[in-house]
């Protein structure tokens, strides 16, 4: 995401919210906190009669003008503003970016909504500026500018609009070919400059040619009907979605139902219990870890491998010298194959580490061999397992994936290869937004 | 809207364009602009006969559309896959509410709550869908309707399609693209014809769409302007402020860019 993206949207929101604040201040204040308690309640109230109604007993336009043009403007451009806050959502839990996307804008409109609308109309009902109506009604576009008429320091913020205006035309028009850029290469976000401006251009024209056809008419009929179709694709991508929750949901459900408290390691030996102590408040260094996983990470996977193998089943072991990660997978025909790797991966020395090594040094970091499958990071460590522990977890995460490719339907041929974002470089999708993993200050083997 | 690295990344020039996508969605656009541009008055009659026709015909179809999104997402959102990550498991997000929130507004709304914030509501009151005009009855029920039309239905909507690309995209590694929200249901069909009209309609929804933006604000930014200046009046030429070969705009590419 650019930095100047962000800048700018800061801007436009701040003043956004002081032009709200003023107007808040100057207009009548407690009847815009009566109008927008009493506005939400009836909003509340009547949302479900609003969603299905059409005006079908009085045949007039009414509903096609205001309704159906507002709903298939927003359906014809919801791929990009879709797109914009998918790319800004990576991280969010699917219930956080729903509550997100559709309680605050929300909120934030009906007060805006509250301010604006009901200062007009409080002018208009009871100051008796009845004038107002009128020149609205000429020209929809002067409505704000005719409000701030009747408010003090009419000029001052009547030039914060139009730069406020300005600025959200250009953020839009900006953000805009960029997205349509991408969906025109098929998903790909590293396009050259001259394709962008090449989209930027066409949007000024199509724009120019509407307002010379016939102005908001011609706007409303593009909207709508270029909506059209997208609603379908809409409700098949819904449908879609729908479909890949319920495998994903019978994956989870066959992790959570396998997942039986800690991972299942340190079962063998008579006097386990001291190992895995020592192995707690054990923070070891870089070589020793990276030592493990060549050496006991390998030679479990080795054996599981070979066991495999013997049986028939197509299986592989590969260590990465670059990452210092050992990767064991399965394959089989059509099925998305099994994977189970051990990376390294630092951490900073937390506070209760004991003894205090080295004093406050801030720099200083043990090493994990953690375990990561298909899905992601798993976030627990297997340093100390020996060779018996490693292969019975191993064999615990097989089973689990077994009981999903059990449960589940269909095929799954997702490609997971993104998930390395993590560790090195990115994938070719989520490039900026690849997350800083929360406790890792530096990770092994990536170029700084 | 873009990494640093792709904005400040000169040497790829090569072209990224999807014929199949790129070709359609151009020509179609082409059409439109020329057939409008060579008689704006037949093209305004067509627009308005087209119009009314689809809103008549489809104006049903519309209204169940948007109602099952949003029964849909937040069925989602409350059931148990609420839990689930846009991202690997151990994805974190990268953005602090309060930025994200400033990036959504910009992301378009801003110009709706612009135009609409006055006009919509005075519009409404004195002459309302049902009912006498002028009393509070129709006052109430104007500030109802600006509500209905900017609350959680439009949200509803932009959420369906920012909910799937993302899930699709973080969590299953498919392009970011339109197309990818068919994979469940054809597969690998999705880099075929059917996944380049997806696309294709996604383009064209989102350029007229953005159009229609460009052309509230230019309307917003003229009626401004000509108020505090009235010997101003640029304004159906405005949004041909786009064309690259304006200098404020490579002013302002160079700005936004730091």
């Amino acid at each position: 995401m650019d930095k100047g993206v962000k800048r700018l949207s800061i801007l436009n929101i701040v003043l956004a919210v002081s032009l709200m604040v003023f107007v808040f201040a100057v207009g009548p204040t407690i009847f815009i906190l009566n109008t927008f308690m009493e506005n939400t309640g009836s909003y509340l109230s009547n949302i479900v009669e609003r969603t299905f109604s059409l005006q079908a007993y009085t045949s007039s336009d009414w509903i096609g003008n205001w309704t159906l043009f507002i709903f298939g403007w927003t359906i014809a451009w919801a791929p990009f503003v879709g797109l914009f806050i998918a790319k800004i959502s990576r991280g969010r839990t699917i219930r956080q970016f729903v509550v997100g996307v559709m309680l605050v804008p929300t909120i934030f409109t009906f007060l805006w909504f509250s301010v604006f609308g009901d200062t007009a109309l409080h002018l208009i009902m009871v100051d008796g500026y009845s004038s107002l109506i009128e020149q609205v009604q000429n020209d929809h576009a002067v409505a704000l500018f005719k409000l701030f008429e009747l408010l003090p320091f009419t000029s001052v913020v009547s030039f914060l609009t139009i730069f406020l205006i300005i600025t959200f035309f250009v953020t839009s028009s900006d953000s805009g070919s960029i997205v349509i850029d991408s969906l025109a290469s098929g998903g790909v976000i590293n396009t050259p400059v001259w394709q962008r401006v090449f989209w930027a251009s066409m949007q000024g024209l199509v724009a120019a040619a509407l307002l010379l056809a016939g102005g908001l008419g011609a706007l409303q009929t593009a909207s709508i009907v270029s909506a059209l179709p997208f609603a379908v694709i809409m409700l098949i991508a819904m449908v879609g979605m729908w479909r890949a929750l319920i495998i994903e949901g019978h994956q989870e459900m066959s992790l959570s139902q396998h997942m039986q408290s800690t991972p299942s390691g340190y079962k063998s030996g008579p006097s386990f219990w001291k190992k895995r102590l020592a192995n707690l408040v054990d923070f070891p260094p870089c070589e020793a870890v990276e030592k493990f996983i060549r050496t006991t990470g390998i030679q479990g996977m080795k054996k599981v491998e070979q066991e495999l193998e013997a049986k028939g089943w197509v299986a592989e072991v590969v260590f990465d010298e670059k990452n210092l990660r050992a990767q064991f997978q399965v394959f089989q025909e059509g099925k998305l194959e099994f994977i189970y790797e051990i990376r390294l991966r630092a951490y900073a020395m937390p506070d209760f580490s004991f003894p205090i090594t080295t004093g406050n040094n801030d720099d200083e970091q043990y090493y994990r061999a953690e375990v990561f499958l298909r899905r992601g990071g798993q976030a627990y460590d297997v340093y100390g397992y020996d060779e018996q522990d490693i292969i019975s977890d191993i064999l615990d995460q097989f089973e689990k994936y077994l009981h999903f490719l059990h449960i589940s339907p269909g095929i799954l041929p997702w490609n997971m290869a993104e998930h390395d974002d993590d560790l090195v470089g990115h994938g070719e999708i989520g490039d900026e937004n690849a997350p800083a993993p929360a406790a890792a200050v530096e990770i092994l083997g990536k170029p700084v | 809207m873009t990494s640093e690295q792709t904005t400040t990344d000169k040497s790829s020039k090569v072209s990224t364009i999807l014929l199949p996508v790129f070709v359609p969605s151009v020509l179609v656009i082409a059409l439109m602009v020329i057939g409008t541009m060579s008689s704006p008055e037949r093209a305004g009659a067509l627009f308005a006969d087209m119009l009314s026709y689809v809103t008549t015909t489809f104006g049903w179809f519309y209204m169940l559309a948007v109602a099952i999104f949003l029964v849909f997402i937040v069925s989602v959102a409350f059931s148990s896959w609420g839990n689930i990550k846009l991202g690997p498991d151990h994805a974190q997000p990268e953005y602090s509410f309060l930025a994200w929130f400033a990036m959504l507004f910009s992301a378009g709304y801003g110009i709706a709550l612009l135009f609409f914030g006055v006009a919509e509501p005075v519009l409404h009151y004195a002459s309302p869908p049902i009912g006498p005009a002028l009393t509070v009855d129709a006052a109430k029920q104007a500030m109802q309707i600006a509500f209905f039309h900017w609350g959680f239905h439009i949200w509803a909507i932009y959420g369906l399609v920012g909910l799937s690309l993302a899930y699709f995209a973080f969590r299953h590694g498919l392009p970011l693209s339109m197309r990818s929200t068919l994979y469940p249901l054809i597969g690998d069909k999705i880099y075929g014809p059917m996944g380049h009209a997806v696309d294709t309609f996604a383009i064209l929804g989102t350029m007229f769409g953005i159009a229609t933006s460009l052309g509230l604000s230019a309307a917003q930014i003229n009626a401004g302007l000509n108020y505090l200046w009235p010997s101003i009046t640029p304004y159906k030429l405005l949004p041909l402020w786009r064309l690259p070969v304006w200098p404020p705009y490579r002013w302002w590419q160079a700005w936004i860019k730091v």
